[in-house]
């Protein structure tokens, strides 16, 4: 393994990796800064461009993204109340107080210092957690596969959004929309509907950006916004090593929240920073100061919201499932390097993974001093003409869409996934579980099929009494997802945020 | 309004499911098995998954339905998933006429870009986008929608070796820029 993590090292130590990320982390902030434009989007549009690159140059320029837009998202909600991600929602409370009593400089340092220390911290938790993890699920057969996918998305789908009946629904819309194509088993065509381009499935890269970016872009496109009017501007001194000092506990509580969130498939950036916020609340003696201007507020939800992008990969690398709609993303940048998620990742192309985990540690680093320096050229960003950006951002998801195969009908399909979104939005369905089953329908139905021809015909025998892991997980799974949900919901704070 | 879009994706989930269900076996091929039993049939997944998800967009419809048709409540008295925080956001006709404009714009130029190229159908998508969205500049939209698609190009073609569609006049044109500026 140490081999392994130092030969990874020397794959990353090269100059087109380190140019990349940056404009990665940069391109990520810059998005995450506008209001309306999404990390997920950026990133849903800036997919393609990893293809054509090394896959420890490409994946780490998504990273770059990844990590700077979810810290860009905080710089509109700190300066105009208006979070540029979902997981900013909880940095606003704060975060603008302090804006309006003249501090924003504190405010945005104390969010960036947060969000370097949270982020750092989880992923080496995740480079040291990653291989035992991995080594464990080496153990596994078909049927523990089975049941962990099944698990997995299962809490996906009853922890998105306020009906977990709704979520089930999209989640089997997203396994049947996978069945498309040709069985994992026989090969036998299935709802192709006689077109020829259906034959291979439905191909994941349209599917992605469109119902991931193109809903954002057309809820623009529908409002015709031209723009933020408010001016954001950076006020007041630097944050003191004092006020630092002071947060240190809050910002190590919160790293520790958003890390066990990360671990955890579906929930994701809103729900640690929410919580992490909450807990911070709770554990604090001046309870009355939050939502008016804590500086702790804004660490509480800065550090547990980055804490969550390192632990997301150890169920993407370890079991091939995506945590959260941005990994879904990276799912599709490893895919379509070759490089299949799952255990044998670690055999087959160790130092490359762990090149890229190092890539995030690095990433960390230039994230602190690009943050620092650039901090005020992005508040500016902030009331950019939306209709300027917004054909940009469509040419590029167009030209994305149809690079991989070069077949316009891609674009077709992006189109109708983009309607697909939309609708789900207007009737407040979550599209992560639809995504999470179209990725995880063919991988569940393979490790169904598999554990079948194992029972030999004698399917309960065989689970009860060769199988027990499988059968504790299958029935743990309805308690597990019912417990998560519970917790999720259970503040009122984290109610209020979450719905 | 929202609780209508949701009683229609509702009703057209579970008619879907249903007509899938029915109609399975002429939507699915059936294997011809030569040697042993495959473990699982091509369609017995999908059956699965299919009943499940018609199953579950039935139970969402029931109590909505029910409160509608036989205690006589309207369908905003009894709300699918009760959510007051949702701001209503701009329904008018003039939003929905620029999504339809914008989606159009899309499938306009799937059909188009083999034949156009990619410049000059995203130089057109890009002026039509900014127009829909109020950019009323003259200059702003004209060099907006002819630098960019041109920058794109450039960079994917040249810089990532990526393949975008394009007609012998602009590669050529691009290729005389590369000479002049002495990058070929």
């Amino acid at each position: 393994m140490i081999d392994q993590i130092i030969e990874g090292l020397f794959l990353t130590l090269r100059y087109d990796t380190f140019v990349l990320m940056a404009l990665g982390l940069f391109g990520g902030m810059l998005v995450g800064a506008l209001p309306g434009f999404t990390t997920l989007m950026a990133m849903a549009i800036l997919l393609p461009i990893s293809f054509f690159l090394d896959p420890v140059v490409g994946i780490p320029f998504l990273l770059g993204v990844y990590k700077g837009g979810i810290f860009g998202g905080s710089i509109p909600a700190i300066l105009v109340s208006m979070p540029g991600t979902g997981a900013a929602v909880a940095t606003t409370t704060d975060g603008y107080q302090l804006t309006k009593k003249g501090q924003s400089r504190k405010a945005l340092d104390m969010a960036l210092f947060s969000s370097v220390i949270g982020d750092t911290a989880s992923d080496i938790f995740t480079l040291l957690m990653i291989v035992p993890i991995a080594y464990l699920v080496l153990q596994f057969g078909p049927p523990e596969i089975f049941a962990i996918l099944i698990l997995s998305i299962v809490i996906v789908a009853v922890t998105a959004g306020h009906n977990p009946l709704k979520g089930l629904i999209m989640l089997t819309v997203g396994l049947w929309l996978s069945f498309i194509g040709s069985d994992p088993i026989g090969g036998m065509e299935r709802f192709t509907f006689g077109l020829f381009d259906l034959r291979d499935g439905i191909p994941l890269l349209p599917l992605l950006i469109g119902i991931f970016a193109i809903p954002e872009i057309a809820k623009i496109v529908g409002r015709k916004t031209t723009g933020s009017n408010s001016v954001a501007s950076i006020l007041g001194e630097r944050l003191s090593r004092d006020e630092f000092k002071r947060c240190i506990r809050t910002i190590c509580r919160s790293t520790v929240i958003g890390t066990m969130i990360g671990i955890i498939p579906g929930l994701g950036q809103m729900v640690a920073a929410v919580m992490g916020y909450t807990a911070a609340k709770n554990a604090s003696p001046v309870k009355e100061n939050f939502g008016k201007g804590e500086l702790e507020g804004v660490a509480a939800a800065e550090a547990a919201n980055n804490a969550v992008n390192g632990p997301t990969m150890v169920p993407l690398l370890t079991l091939g499932i995506p945590g959260d709609n941005v990994t879904a993303i990276l799912l599709g940048a490893f895919v379509a390097q070759g490089l299949r998620p799952g255990p044998q990742l670690f055999t087959d192309q160790g130092p490359v993974v762990f090149g890229i985990l190092i890539a995030m540690v690095i990433a960390n680093i230039m994230f602190l001093a690009i943050g620092y320096v650039s901090i005020p050229f992005f508040s500016r960003i902030v009331t950019i003409k939306s209709n300027l950006l917004v054909p940009l951002v469509t040419m590029f998801a167009l030209a994305g869409a149809y690079v991989y195969h070069s077949n316009p009908t891609d674009i077709i399909i992006l189109a109708v996934f983009g309607v697909i979104g939309m609708i789900a939005n207007a009737a407040k369905f979550e599209v992560m579980p639809l995504v999470m089953g179209f990725i995880l329908g063919v991988p569940i139905e393979r490790a169904f099929g598999q554990t079948l021809s194992l029972a030999n015909g004698d399917f309960l025998n065989f689970a009860l009494f060769e199988r027990p892991i499988m059968v504790a997980i299958l029935v743990a799974t309805p308690f597990l997802a019912w417990l998560i949900r519970r917790k999720m919901y259970a503040d009122k704070d984290n109610d209020k945020y979450l719905h | 309004m929202r609780n209508n879009v949701e009683m229609l994706v509702l009703i057209t989930i579970a008619f879907l499911s249903l007509m899938a269900l029915v109609f399975s076996s002429a939507l699915i091929k059936q294997q011809q098995m030569l040697f042993g039993q495959p473990s699982i049939s091509p369609d017995q997944f999908p059956n699965l998954t299919l009943t499940a998800m018609l199953i579950m967009a039935i139970v969402l419809l029931v109590k909505p339905l029910k409160k509608r048709w036989f205690d006589g409540k309207s369908n905003e008295e009894a709300p699918l998933d009760v959510d007051p925080d949702i701001e209503e956001e701009d329904e008018g006709e003039q939003s929905y006429l620029r999504l339809g404009a914008y989606f159009l714009s899309m499938i306009v130029y799937a059909i188009f870009l083999k034949e156009f190229g990619f410049v000059t159908c995203s130089a057109i998508l890009v002026a039509f986008v900014s127009v829909l969205l109020g950019a009323r500049n003259v200059l702003e939209i004209v060099s907006l929608s002819l630098i960019s698609p041109f920058l794109l190009y450039v960079v994917s073609t040249r810089g990532l070796k990526v393949a975008l569609p394009e007609t012998d006049l602009i590669e050529r044109a691009v290729q005389a820029l590369f000479q002049f500026l002495g990058l070929a």
